[in-house]
């Protein structure tokens, strides 16, 4: 079922330059694993609306490459348990992430303030911006905001080709943080390093009805059921519903992939529509950038 | 402030909602010894995609759980086990010990 609601197109894109990064520190993490080497999902290329501006690939950094197609039903079969995954496990493991726009999305590890660990996904839309989900920054239950976060670019098993940048650094709206309203469950992480000159960003945009119906969205992130977290699966399906703050859809996901980017790709430009969120048997959803939510990433973005 | 506390407001029209429950529990070896990092996620209807590595104790803490019933899900390495949980409108529910089906337990960072 469709909203009524028609927001207009409005899209937001920036690249960047190459430069150095820090790398703040390092764990080791014995429990990493590798595991088989899966497919991509499928891009539909459509127009482009005209509010979309300044896109580039940053230079230095790898043109988009589509990778390597299998099947990933038959290499996971049915599980137990995986009540996000609906029906068939269809997520692909991407085997290099560090090629757009998968590096572009992050591991993250949290640390809350009681000593309690999450496994959450980001992504970045700036050079030193990640957006994630509210709940991955601010954690009622475990002292609410966060510790720290490490923020893992295209982190692909023990390989970490950006290192891990800590962050205390957090935004989310106040409806978020007073209400816990889950119509709002989006918040950003700020890095010290200007990782994304190096790695490029995400566009961004509030598009409308139609638009996001119309184009297949892809979901990629480090579900924790999947070698351990520590391995980027991505699944492309379209949208089922939109309502005006959220997007409900049938990709498949897990525990782990919250704050994951829903991404549409308009003739090659890859635009987050919404921000992965929640798990269910039935249906998948996320918070929809809106124009307000476009207007707080906007605001929130370095 | 404390820059990692900062909250923006938005222009949104917030709609309150009342914070969800919580689940709370426990993850333990065959053996009764608590499983450090096991990876517990909770599946259901409508619940946060997020996963937790359980601390030192074993322990885990799952928040903002409409209510329903669901599945604790708890996984290190090659074991496993999930128990599930009634849950009502708010406050804590205590889901028990989930008791991973064997295997050894004892390796594996105590942190991420």
């Amino acid at each position: 079922m469709r909203s009524e609601y028609q927001s207009r197109s409005s899209v937001d894109y920036q690249g960047g330059i190459a430069t150095r990064v820090s790398q703040r520190r390092r764990r080791t993490n014995a429990w990493r694993s590798s595991g088989t080497e899966i497919a991509s999902p499928t891009r539909y290329a459509r127009h482009v609306p005209e509010s979309v501006v300044g896109w580039e690939v940053p230079p230095g950094a790898t043109p988009n490459l589509p990778p390597p197609r299998d099947a990933a039903e038959g290499t996971f079969g049915p599980r137990d348990f995986l009540e996000s995954v609906i029906g068939p496990d269809d997520r692909s493991r991407i085997d290099d992430p560090d090629k757009n726009p998968y590096r572009w999305i992050c591991a993250l590890h949290i640390h809350c303030k009681d000593g309690a660990n999450f496994l959450g996904t980001g992504f970045l839309i700036g050079e030193r911006t990640v957006i994630t989900a509210g709940h991955c920054v601010y954690i009622a239950l475990h002292e609410g905001w966060a510790e720290s976060i490490d923020v893992i670019p295209a982190l692909n098993g023990t390989g970490e080709p950006y290192g891990e940048l800590q962050s205390s650094t957090f935004h989310a709206p106040d409806g978020w943080v007073s209400e816990a309203d889950t119509n709002v469950d989006y918040g950003a992480i700020v890095l010290d390093d200007s990782i994304g000159k190096r790695t490029g960003y995400f566009g961004f945009g509030a598009l409308s009805d139609d638009e996001i119906t119309t184009y297949e969205a892809t979901i990629s992130g480090y579900p924790a059921d999947l070698d351990r977290g520590t391995k980027q699966y991505s699944h492309s399906r379209n949208i089922n519903e939109v309502t005006p703050r959220r997007l409900f859809y049938e990709i498949d996901t897990f525990g782990g992939d919250s704050g994951a980017p829903v991404f549409v790709d308009m003739n090659g430009k890859k635009v987050v529509v919404g921000i992965h969120t929640t798990g269910s048997s039935r249906t998948n959803s996320g918070t929809r950038i809106n124009d307000d939510v476009l207007a707080n990433l906007k605001q929130w973005r370095q | 402030m404390n820059p990692k506390d900062r909250s923006r407001s938005s222009s949104e029209d917030i709609r309150a909602r009342p914070p969800g429950a919580s689940v709370r529990g426990r993850v333990v070896g065959a053996d009764g010894a608590p499983v450090t990092g096991a990876l517990v996620t909770l599946q259901g209807e409508n619940v946060p995609d997020i996963a937790e590595r359980t601390g030192a104790d074993g322990s885990y803490a799952l928040g903002n759980v409409a209510a329903g019933t669901y599945t604790v899900r708890a996984e290190h390495g090659s074991v496993a086990g999930s128990t599930s949980v009634q849950v009502g409108e708010s406050g804590e529910h205590e889901a028990g010990d989930i008791v991973t089906d064997g295997g050894d337990h004892e390796e594996g960072p105590s942190q991420l």
